[in-house]
């Protein structure tokens, strides 16, 4: 069973959460996405991209669908996740107020989804502000500590150094390392989506990806690739993933291990976590391909080659 | 030729300060026309005098100003409570203390479902007063053909049989806080928060919530409850009111043997194009038996679930602080859209921090947009002190209060939620009384049985389950009560005007008992029996159910 993806936004009001959805909507890219918002009125969907409004359920043109998600987002998300046939991703926008690593608890439960990874918005000119808010702060706060990168809205009302502190803040005082900037919900596809990789050996997808890779520089983000045709050794492959630089927001692709022979694994790590799904298949050339999406200038090359080869197996 | 009716009773409390007691009450277009001694009432000429309630003891029909229609639906499921409950039938279902009794409650139930895939669900179940901890293979004792669940009385955890986690695909090795686990480290079928109950959902559907809005019946059903407990005005407070639910209330308030005014509340944050639009076309539905024009917000969660938003210290056992269901700028907002269109709005507030946000989103926009008498009513408010009070009587605002929580769950509030300064003075109706905020208290059944008398009684006598008296200073008298229950209750809903009391000009609304709540020991409060009520001078008697 093919675990479907679910990236959770979250984030204060106002933090910009709908301008990124509808981006995401417009741009989805072929992929048929199923958005689960919390008011349709904010999201403005441009009429003649709708094709169908039946109750709680807007069809788009372009294969997508947004659902309100109402009194309960347990009963809407239930919905969405027993259509046939199934969305390709599930986006939800965690309310205001949500916690959003509560949601997250429901995608690590159902063996049917997968975590894609929790964006946490937050607006440039306010958070600071609502983090010491005496009534709302402690819930600001606890959403930016789940955050797996914090999409910072609104960069473009904040001077320089305004920004270049608020940074600062959100490493030191909240503990978060990966931030990436954002201006009317601007983000590459490739930082919110991880979906590149999901048939093992896809050739024509590795292909894709990086001419995109290109595209999605931006000057916030570097790429790197490794690609081997050995196998990683899985004991050493997981310590190296859960300690790979601060500023990696995903990092995705194939890859084989010593310890799972005939099989090919996907691996999709956001944040601070990752997993690995297995198929059985034979190695293809190469056996190992893997492309890490990070920060600009927090990747540093030579080192994680050396660091990546020591893990293959010996 | 409009008839006059003279009813006649061993006493009539009026609830009116001008003449607190009578025995004769005549009626005319549904409407009390006169109120006194038989020689008093007879001078308005012919009347037939119907002796139906001479060794009765009459009140103003009963307000319950915090319940939902919810009540009316609970029944379609198994009561696994500890308290007897009567349903809407009359009949009366024992308090279970056993998890042997509960099992076989459902076992039996079980045996007469013919679907072999319905599920099977229980409600009221209360953790706090059987033997010992459900776990699934206990419900696997009813059925592991099909699903079994039984909802806690908090509604936060639900206990499922094997067959359901198995759907679920919860196994030996999921783990997580939500899916909760006994001492030894084994999975008991506790599912909690909203995984626990998408996990459900997921596997056995929706159930009951897949239908939007609420049938004619469940309406029904939730007046007969009413009317069970002497309630002639009930609020169904909060509700999207989706069409279907308004095309329910239309049709059933409509019909003639419809035992109470209804007044719903508008989820003032449920997502429409124009809420308050909305709301303003709904208000020319009103008739005299239902009534449009309510808003409820819900500010945080509950006490006894750990979501409720609390001020310093926090939570007695150091739980952190809860959850903001709306945050208090949106509050405002809202708040402020229907204050400004004449709309009086009820605010859920539990903790005291979350008391606070709404009494400062009060204050704005009465700064911003001065209102005179509008009464927005803070509900629950369950840990406010004397300082807020004192804000909201300033403000202009009532406030009803969770009297029914300090028997229900006023032991664990003392040893776990608040600990003992605040759990004293926790549903503080001599504060809020003394501090001048108009009061009434309430049942927010189905989460407490409907049954004025019965809150009354919490808030005369504030004794919890185990027979604790929770902050002797904040009882109130039972004149107090009572008043509470009727006058006061029409107040936080616009109504004393027109309910409330027995006077010249209101709806023949009436309580039948059979006791005198006077007369009785306050202790006994609870105990007084209702016969049944009569609504705009039609009789309604409640079914008698032999034990």
């Amino acid at each position: 069973m093919t675990r479907i993806p679910l990236t959770i936004i979250g984030g204060f009001l106002g933090s910009g959460k709908t301008t990124l959805l509808n981006r995401m909507l417009r741009g989805s890219a072929g992929r048929r996405i199923a958005v689960l918002v919390n008011d349709f009125g904010d999201i403005n969907i441009d009429a003649e991209l709708i094709t169908g409004h039946e109750g709680s359920t807007i069809s788009l043109s372009n294969g997508c669908i947004c659902c309100s998600i109402g009194d309960s987002l347990v009963e809407a998300l239930v919905e969405v996740v027993r259509m046939t046939p199934p969305p390709e991703h599930i986006v939800i926008e965690a309310s205001g107020v949500a916690e959003p690593q509560n949601i997250a608890e429901i995608a690590r439960l159902d063996p049917g989804l997968r975590l894609s990874g929790i964006l946490v918005m937050a607006d440039a000119e306010r958070v600071k502000e609502l983090a010491g808010d005496k009534f709302v702060g402690d819930t600001v706060r606890h959403q930016l500590c789940a955050a797996d990168m914090i999409l910072l809205s609104k960069v473009d009302r904040v001077l320089e150094e305004r920004k270049a502190d608020l940074h600062a803040w959100l490493r030191n005082a909240i503990g978060v390392k990966r931030i990436v900037e954002t201006v009317h919900g601007a983000v590459p596809m490739d930082v919110l989506f991880d979906t590149d990789f999901e048939e093992p050996g896809a050739g024509a997808t590795v292909a894709h990806h990086d001419h995109h890779d290109h595209h999605a520089h931006d000057d916030q983000f570097e790429t790197w690739a490794f690609v081997s045709d050995q196998e990683f050794d899985g004991g050493k492959l997981g310590e190296l993933l859960g300690s790979l630089p601060a500023g990696v927001l995903r990092a995705k692709g194939f890859l084989r291990t010593q310890q799972k022979p005939g099989q090919t694994g996907i691996l999709h790590l956001v944040g601070g976590h990752w997993e690995i799904a297995w198929h059985a298949a034979p190695a293809g050339t190469p056996a190992i391909r893997l492309v890490l999406i990070a920060v600009k200038g927090t990747l540093d090359r030579e080192a994680l080659q050396k660091r990546f080869a020591c893990a293959l197996a010996d | 030729m409009t008839t006059t009716v003279v009813y006649e009773a061993r006493k009539i409390l009026t609830m009116n300060p001008g003449k607190p007691t009578a025995t004769h009450v005549a009626v005319r277009d549904g409407r009390i026309l006169a109120v006194g001694s038989l020689d008093e009432v007879q001078a308005w000429g012919a009347a037939e005098i119907d002796r139906t309630f001479s060794d009765k003891v009459l009140m103003p029909g009963l307000i319950e100003g915090h319940a939902h229609v919810y009540e009316g639906m609970v029944w379609n499921n198994i009561y696994t409570g500890s308290y007897d409950r009567r349903d809407p039938d009359g009949k009366v279902w024992t308090g279970l203390g056993t998890i042997d009794q509960i099992v076989g409650r459902l076992a039996e139930a079980c045996g007469k479902l013919d679907d072999p895939e319905q599920p099977l669900i229980g409600w009221g179940f209360d953790p706090l007063f059987v033997d010992r901890r459900m776990v699934a293979s206990d419900l696997d004792k009813v059925s592991t053909t099909r699903p079994v669940f039984i909802y806690h009385a908090s509604l936060h955890i639900i206990n499922v049989n094997s067959f359901v986690l198995e759907r679920a695909g919860v196994t030996l090795d999921t783990d997580s806080e939500f899916i909760l686990r006994d001492e030894a480290g084994k999975i008991t079928g506790e599912l909690a928060g909203h995984v626990g109950r998408y996990l459900l959902y997921k596997s056995v559907g929706s159930g009951e919530f897949a239908v939007p809005g609420n049938t004619p019946e469940s309406v029904r059903r939730y007046a007969k409850s009413a009317q069970m407990a002497g309630v002639t005005t009930v609020t169904d407070l909060n509700n999207d009111l989706l069409q279907p639910t308004v095309d329910s209330y239309v049709k059933v308030t409509a019909e003639d043997d419809f035992p109470v005014r209804l007044m719903p509340a508008m989820r003032g944050t449920a997502q429409r194009e124009d809420p308050v639009g909305y709301l303003r076309s709904l208000t020319e539905l009103n008739s005299d038996r239902l009534r449009f024009g309510l808003v409820k917000m819900t500010v945080d969660g509950s006490i006894q679930g750990f979501t409720a938003r609390l001020r310093w210290p926090g939570y007695f056992n150091g739980r952190p602080n809860g959850l903001w269901y709306t945050p208090p700028e949106e509050i405002k907002r809202v708040l402020g859209a229907f204050h400004e269109a004449g709309f009086q709005v009820h605010i859920h507030t539990n903790g005291d921090e979350a008391t606070e946000a709404a009494i400062e989103a009060i204050e704005a926009v009465q700064i911003e947009k001065p209102r005179p008498d509008h009464r927005h009513t803070l509900q629950h408010c369950q840990m406010a002190d004397a300082a807020q009070f004192r804000r909201m009587a300033k403000l202009g605002a009532c406030v009803n209060l969770f009297s029914n929580h300090i028997y229900y769950w006023g032991d664990a509030h003392y040893s776990l939620t608040m600990g003992p300064d605040r759990a004293e003075r926790m549903d503080a109706v001599a504060s809020a009384m003394r501090c001048g905020v108009p009061v009434a208290i309430h049942s927010d059944a189905p989460i407490t049985p409907l049954g004025p008398l019965f809150t009354a009684w919490c808030a005369v006598n504030r004794r919890t389950s185990s027979g604790r008296v929770l902050g002797a200073s904040e009882c109130i008298s039972v004149d107090e009560a009572l008043h509470a229950i009727t006058l006061g209750a029409a107040y936080t809903l616009k109504m004393e005007g027109e309910v409330g009391s027995i006077e010249v000009g209101k709806y023949a609304d009436f309580a039948v008992l059979e006791d005198d709540p006077t007369e009785v020991a306050p202790e006994a409060l609870k105990d007084v029996r209702v016969w049944g009520t009569v609504l705009g001078g039609r009789i309604f008697a409640n079914p008698r159910v032999l034990p």
